[in-house]
C-alpha cells in the first residue's frame, strides 16, 4: 500500500463574524494516499472549501497541523508557502482564476516560469492536446467559454507536475455533460502523471467518479470512506 | 408620470458613499487635491506675479510703466488727460555735483521730482524717509550712499556742505547745500533730489531730452504691443525723444499668458486626476451598477445617483481643498520660509494675497473639472448591461488573442501591465509628466530670474574699474589713474583670471562729405541743442569749439567678444593690422550697411599732421564704448594700432574690466579694492561690481525665488500625489489578480519586482515626455516671460534631483500600496474580494 501524501491533525479554522465565532473547520483529521482521487462533499458552508485552502497553504489554520508531501505547512512563511504551492500543488478553482493579461499558453506555464524554469514544451503540448486547447493557445481568457477556461485552469494545475491537485468545485459553472468531461479528463491526466486529486463538490454524481468520498458537515468529517490504494 | 424617487436616490448616494468608504475617500482626496492645486496656483501665482511686479518697481526705483524722455507742455497735457493714464510723475535732470568738500571727483547727479513721482510713484520702492522733500534752493534730499560717494558719510539732516554744482549750461557754481531729508530704498540712490526752485534756475528745459523724464503709470495692468504703439503715436515724439516701456509692462502680456499656461497645465492635472480616479472606481464597480440595473434601477436613476455622489464629494472636496490651500498659504509657507531664515515680516517679505475671486475661480474650475471628469465614467456605468456586469472582470483592452511573450515572466508581465490599457497608461504618464513639466518650467524660470543671471557687467566681468577724472569736462583735469604698471599689478594677482584695459584718447575727425558730414548731422540731431547747419561751416574749416571725437583701443579678448555680438563678420587680421575700425553707434539712426566699407580719417588731437585712415568694418551699440564725459563719436581700433598711432602721453586707460579665477570671489574683490585704495587717486576711481549688483538685485527680489520654489514644489508634489492616487486605485483594482498570482506560487519578492519594473516604466515614460514635450512647453513659456533675454538653460541640479526623486517615487509608491494590500488577510481572503 502506498504512503499518505496529505495529512491533517486536529485542524481547526475559526472566524469571527460580528460577535459570533464561526467554526469553519473543527478538528479535522484526514489522510490521503498518493495517487488517490478523493472527493469531499458537503453542504454549502460545511467547511469543505476551507479545508482545501488549508491543504494548499492559501489560508492559515487557527489550530492543528497540515502535512503535504512530507512538508509541514505551519512553519512556513509566505514566500515558502508560495514556492510550495507552485512546486507541489496544482489548484483548480470554480471561478477559474486565470490571469486576464496572459494568453492560454502563458497561463498554463505561469507556475513553471515563476520557478525560473523553461517550460517543457513537449509536455505542455501533450496537455494542450489532451485538454483540447491546442487551437486556443494564444486566446485571452475573456474570449474563452466556461469549459475552456476550466480546462485551461486544469492544464495550469498539471503543467508544473505537482504531487497534488486541489480542485474546488471545478464543474460548478459547467453543464452536466461538460462537468463529466472535465472530471474524466482530470482523472485521466492525473493517472497518467501519477498525481493525487482532492476534489470539492456538492454534486453526488461527480463525487461518485472519485476513488473515495469524504463527507463533511459543520467543519467535521462525518464519513471518511475507505482508503483506496491509488495504484 | 411623476416618479418621486429623489429621496431614495439621495439616501442611496449617501449609503453608497459610506459603504464604498475606500473609494469615497479616494475620490474626496482627488477633488480636495485638485481644488488645493488650483487654489495654490491661483494664490501663489498671483503672489508671484505681485512679487515680480514689486521687483520691477524696485529695479526701476519707482512704480511706473513707461518713461518719456523730454516732454513738451502739449505732450504732458495729453498724457495727463489720457484716459488710459493713471498718473504722470515728472523728474528733471538738473546737472551734477562735480566736487564736494569731501571728494574732488564726487560726480553725482542732481534731479528734481514732482509731487506725484516722489509721493506716489517712488513710495513703494522706498523703505524709509526722514525729513521732507526740498523746497528751498539750497535744500537737498539725499541717501546714505550718495553722501558716501561725495565723501560726506558723517552728515545728518540739517547739516550743510559746500559743493561745486555744474548746471545745465555747464556753469559751475560753488554752493552751500543743506540736507533736508534722508531716504533709503531701491533704485538709483546715487543722486541728490533738489527743489523745484533750484531746478527752475538750472538752465535745463523740461522739454529737452537731456533733462525731462516723464514717468507714466497706466490704469491698465497690461498693454498690448499695439496699444503701446498707439500711445507712442499719440504722443507724436520728435526725433530726439524716446518713450520706453518698462520691462514688466513691455512683457506683461506674454507673462500673463505664461501664467495662464501654468494654470492650464495645473487644471489639466486636476482633470486627469479626477477622471482617472472616477474611471478606475467605476471600472471596479461595474458589477454593482449592473446589480442596480438588475433590481430595476433605470439608467437615468443610476446617472442621477452617480451625479449626486459626485456633487456631495465635489462640494466637500472643494471646500477641503480650499481650506487646505488657505492653511498652506497662510501657515505653511511662512513657516517654511521662516525655517529657512527668511523673515516674512520684513519689508519685501512674503505677502500671500488671497483675492475673493480666487475662491470663486477655484470653486468654478474644480466644479467644472469634477463635472467633465465624471461624464465619461457615468456614461460607462449606465451603458453596461446587467448581464455584462455580472460577468465583468476588470480587464482592459479589446484584444482577443495575444502572442506568447518572450523573456522573463516578471518583465513581461510588467510590460504587459504598462501597455495593456494604453489610455490609462497615457493618463498616468501625462499627469506625472504634467507635474514634472510644471516643476521643470518653474525651476527654469526661477533660475533665469536669479540675481546671478540678471546682472552682468560687460563681457560678464566681475569688476570694472573706471577712471572718473575722464568724466570731467575740463580735460586738463584728466589724470592717468591707471597705467600699464597698474594693469600688471592686477594681472599678477593670483585670484585674477584676466584683465582687459580699454585705452582711450581724444582725436579729431576732419570734415569730409562721405562719412563725417553724414555722421555729424545725425549726431547733432540726436544729441545736441544746436542745429548741425549752424556749426557745419566751423566743423568744415576745423574751428569747431567742442571736441566730439575719441578713439578707444581694445585687446584680442574684447575683440572676440565684441565681434560675436555684431551682425556682420569682422576680418580679424585687417582689424589688428590697423586697416579697419568699428564705430560705436551712439543711438544714431544710421544703418550699418550705409557705413560699412566707408573710410574714416582721423588725426591726433591738435596734431593734424598725424593722420590715419580706417575702413569702417561695422557698428556696435554696446554702451560700454560710450565716452565718459559727453557724447562723442567713438572709433574702436586695436590697442596696438592706437599705440602706434598716438604718442603715449595722449593715451590713457579709461577702464579695466577684471575677471576673477572664481566667479563672485570676495577675496579677489577685496584685494582689487585694496590695490585701488593704495593709489594716490583712490577717490577718483569708481567701479561696478558683479557681487554688489547681485546683492542689490537679491535685495530687490525679496522672496521671489522662495515663492517660485514653493509653487514648483507644490506642483511637483501634487503631480506625485496624482500618480500616487492613480497607482493606489490601480493596485486596489488588481488586488484579486495579485492574490490569484500568489495562489499560483508567485512570491512576494516576485510581485514587488514586477511592481518596481512597472514603476520604472512609468518613471521613464514620464521623464521622456517631460524631457521632450515638457521642455518644449517650458521653452515656450520661458520665452513668453523672458523679457530680460536671459539665455534658456535647464538647471542641471534640480533636474537631476527631480529624476532621482521620480525614479524613487514611482518605484516606492506601488511597493507601499502593495504592502498594505498584502497585509489585509490571507491569499484566499483577498481572492474572495471581488471588488
Amino acid at each position: 500500500m502506498s504512503q499518505w501524501i496529505v495529512k491533517t491533525e486536529s485542524l481547526k479554522k475559526y472566524y469571527m463574524l460580528g460577535k459570533h465565532t464561526v467554526k469553519a473547520l473543527d478538528g479535522v483529521d484526514l489522510l490521503v494516499k498518493e495517487r488517490e482521487f478523493v472527493a469531499v462533499i458537503g453542504k454549502s458552508g460545511s467547511g469543505k472549501s476551507t479545508l482545501l485552502h488549508m491543504l494548499g497553504g492559501l489560508d492559515v489554520p487557527t489550530e492543528g497541523e497540515v502535512f503535504v508531501d512530507g512538508q509541514k505547512l505551519s512553519g512556513m512563511n509566505r514566500n515558502q508557502l508560495a514556492i510550495f504551492r507552485r512546486r507541489k500543488v496544482g489548484f483548480v478553482f470554480q471561478s477559474y482564476n486565470l490571469v486576464p493579461d496572459l494568453n492560454v499558453y502563458e497561463n498554463i506555464v505561469f507556475p513553471v516560469e515563476l520557478d525560473g524554469e523553461v517550460p517543457d514544451r513537449e509536455f505542455v503540448e501533450e496537455i494542450l492536446q489532451v485538454l483540447h486547447l491546442k487551437e486556443k493557445e494564444e486566446a485571452l481568457p475573456n474570449t474563452l467559454s466556461g469549459g475552456q477556461q476550466q480546462r485551461t485552469a486544469i492544464a495550469r494545475a498539471l503543467t508544473s507536475k505537482p504531487s497534488i491537485i486541489l480542485a474546488d468545485e471545478p464543474t460548478g459553472n459547467l453543464d452536466t455533460s461538460a462537468s463529466h468531461d472535465v472530471i474524466r479528463l482530470l482523472k485521466t491526466v492525473a493517472k497518467r502523471f501519477q498525481q493525487t486529486i482532492i476534489l470539492i463538490t456538492h454534486d453526488n454524481d461527480i463525487a461518485q467518479m472519485a476513488d473515495r468520498i469524504i463527507h463533511i458537515e459543520d467543519g467535521k468529517i462525518v464519513k471518511a470512506g475507505e482508503m483506496h490504494d491509488g495504484e | 408620470m411623476e416618479n418621486n424617487n429623489k429621496k431614495i436616490i439621495c439616501r442611496m448616494a449617501m449609503r453608497a458613499l459610506r459603504y464604498n468608504r475606500r473609494r469615497s475617500i479616494l475620490l474626496f482626496a482627488a477633488v480636495a487635491l485638485s481644488s488645493f492645486m488650483i487654489f495654490s496656483v491661483f494664490t501663489i501665482g498671483s503672489t508671484y506675479y505681485k512679487m515680480t511686479r514689486l521687483q520691477n518697481i524696485r529695479m526701476n526705483g519707482a512704480d511706473f510703466d513707461a518713461v518719456m524722455y523730454g516732454g513738451s507742455e502739449e505732450q504732458l497735457e495729453k498724457c495727463k488727460t489720457d484716459e488710459d493714464v493713471r498718473a504722470v510723475g515728472l523728474v528733471g535732470v538738473a546737472g551734477y555735483i562735480e566736487e564736494t568738500e569731501g571728494d574732488k571727483t564726487a560726480n553725482l547727479g542732481t534731479v528734481w521730482a514732482d509731487e506725484t513721482f516722489w509721493n506716489e510713484m517712488m513710495s513703494p520702492a522706498r523703505t524709509s524717509v526722514e525729513g521732507t522733500y526740498p523746497q528751498e534752493k539750497e535744500e537737498v534730499m539725499v541717501t546714505r550712499k550718495a553722501l558716501k560717494t561725495c565723501g560726506l558719510e558723517d552728515r545728518q539732516i540739517g547739516d550743510s556742505f559746500r559743493a561745486v554744482y555744474v548746471d545745465g549750461k555747464g556753469q559751475k557754481k560753488d554752493m552751500e547745500f543743506r540736507i533736508c531729508g534722508i531716504w533709503d530704498g531701491y533704485g538709483d540712490k546715487n543722486v541728490f533730489y533738489i527743489s523745484k526752485a533750484l531746478y527752475d534756475t538750472c538752465g535745463y528745459e523740461f522739454s529737452s531730452v537731456v533733462s525731462g523724464r516723464c514717468h507714466i503709470d497706466f490704469a491698465k495692468t497690461f498693454l498690448t504691443e499695439k496699444e503701446q504703439q498707439e500711445f507712442q503715436e499719440k504722443m507724436k515724439l520728435d526725433k530726439q525723444q524716446a518713450l520706453i516701456f518698462t520691462e514688466g509692462m513691455a512683457a506683461s502680456i506674454p507673462i500673463y499668458f505664461g501664467m495662464i499656461g501654468i494654470v492650464m497645465i495645473t487644471c489639466f492635472c486636476a482633470y486627469l486626476l479626477i477622471y482617472n480616479i472616477m474611471y478606475l472606481s467605476v471600472a471596479g464597480d461595474v458589477r454593482y451598477y449592473g446589480l442596480l440595473q438588475t433590481v430595476g434601477m433605470t439608467k437615468k436613476q443610476i446617472s442621477t445617483l452617480m451625479k449626486r455622489q459626485m456633487m456631495i464629494l465635489g462640494s466637500a472636496g472643494t471646500l477641503a481643498g480650499v481650506l487646505l490651500g488657505v492653511a498652506v498659504s497662510i501657515g505653511f509657507i511662512p513657516v517654511i520660509l521662516g525655517s529657512l531664515g527668511i523673515n516674512a515680516d520684513k519689508i519685501g517679505g512674503v505677502q500671500i494675497s488671497m483675492h475673493p475671486l480666487v475662491f470663486l475661480l477655484t470653486a468654478l474650475v474644480a466644479g467644472c473639472t469634477v463635472w467633465i471628469g465624471s461624464r465619461k465614467p457615468v456614461r460607462m456605468a449606465v451603458q453596461i448591461s446587467p448581464v455584462e456586469a455580472a460577468r465583468y472582470r476588470a480587464s482592459y483592452g479589446k484584444k482577443s488573442r495575444k502572442k506568447t511573450g518572450k523573456g522573463k515572466i516578471i518583465w513581461r508581465m510588467a510590460k504587459e501591465q504598462f501597455l495593456k490599457d494604453r489610455k490609462k497608461t497615457t493618463v498616468i504618464l501625462l499627469s506625472l509628466a504634467a507635474g514634472l513639466s510644471v516643476f521643470l518650467c518653474m525651476v527654469t524660470i526661477i533660475e533665469s530670474q536669479g540675481a546671478r543671471t540678471i546682472v552682468s557687467n560687460y563681457m560678464d566681468m566681475d569688476l570694472v574699474l573706471y577712471n572718473d577724472t575722464l568724466k570731467k569736462e575740463d580735460s586738463d583735469k584728466w589724470e592717468k589713474l591707471m597705467d600699464d604698471r597698474f594693469l600688471g599689478e592686477i594681472r599678477h594677482n593670483g585670484g585674477i583670471k584676466q584683465a582687459n584695459p580699454l585705452y582711450f584718447a581724444r582725436i579729431d575727425v576732419p570734415w569730409e562729405p562721405e562719412f563725417s558730414d553724414q555722421w555729424m548731422r545725425e549726431f547733432y540731431e540726436m544729441w545736441m541743442y544746436e542745429s548741425y547747419d549752424h556749426v557745419r561751416e566751423s566743423y568744415r574749416s576745423g574751428t569747431l569749439e567742442d571736441n566730439l571725437f575719441c578713439i578707444v583701443g581694445i585687446d584680442e579678448d574684447e575683440f572676440d567678444y565684441l565681434t560675436e555680438t555684431l551682425n556682420t563678420k569682422v576680418n580679424r587680421k585687417k582689424f589688428f593690422s590697423g586697416k579697419t575700425c568699428l564705430l560705436y553707434q551712439n543711438g544714431l539712426d544710421i544703418a550699418e550697411s550705409d557705413l560699412k566699407g566707408k573710410r574714416v580719417t582721423c588725426t591726433g588731437y591738435g596734431d593734424p599732421d598725424n593722420r590715419r585712415t580706417f575702413e569702417i568694418a561695422g557698428l556696435t551699440g554696446e554702451n560700454y564704448y560710450m565716452a565718459a564725459s559727453q557724447s562723442r563719436m567713438t572709433i574702436i581700433v586695436s590697442a596696438d594700432t592706437l599705440k602706434e598711432f598716438l604718442p603715449d602721453d595722449q593715451i590713457t586707460i579709461s577702464r579695466i574690466a577684471v575677471r576673477y579665477e572664481r566667479e563672485y570671489d570676495r577675496q579677489a574683490e577685496k584685494e582689487m579694492m585694496e590695490l585701488v585704495g593704495k593709489s594716490p587717486y583712490a577717490k577718483d576711481f569708481s567701479s561696478t561690481s558683479k557681487i554688489e549688483e547681485k546683492e542689490m538685485v537679491e535685495e530687490a527680489q525679496g522672496n521671489l525665488t522662495e515663492i517660485g520654489i514653493c509653487i514648483a514644489l507644490i506642483l511637483a508634489f501634487i503631480g506625485i500625489l496624482n500618480y500616487m492616487n492613480t497607482v493606489t486605485g490601480n493596485l486596489q483594482n488588481r488586488r484579486v489578480e495579485f492574490a490569484v498570482m500568489e495562489s499560483m506560487g508567485m512570491t512576494q519578492g516576485q510581485i514587488r519586482g514586477m511592481l518596481i519594473i512597472e514603476g520604472l516604466f512609468f518613471a521613464a515614460g514620464s521623464l521622456c515626455i517631460a524631457a521632450t514635450l515638457g521642455t518644449g512647453i517650458t521653452w515656450l513659456i520661458f520665452q513668453a516671460v523672458n523679457y530680460r533675454n536671459v539665455p534658456f538653460a535647464v538647471p542641471t541640479g534640480p533636474v537631476l534631483l527631480m529624476t532621482a526623486a521620480i525614479l524613487l517615487i514611482c518605484t516606492l509608491i506601488p511597493l507601499f500600496v502593495w504592502n498594505s494590500i498584502a497585509k489585509k488577510g490571507s491569499v484566499i481572503e483577498r481572492m474572495r474580494q471581488t471588488k
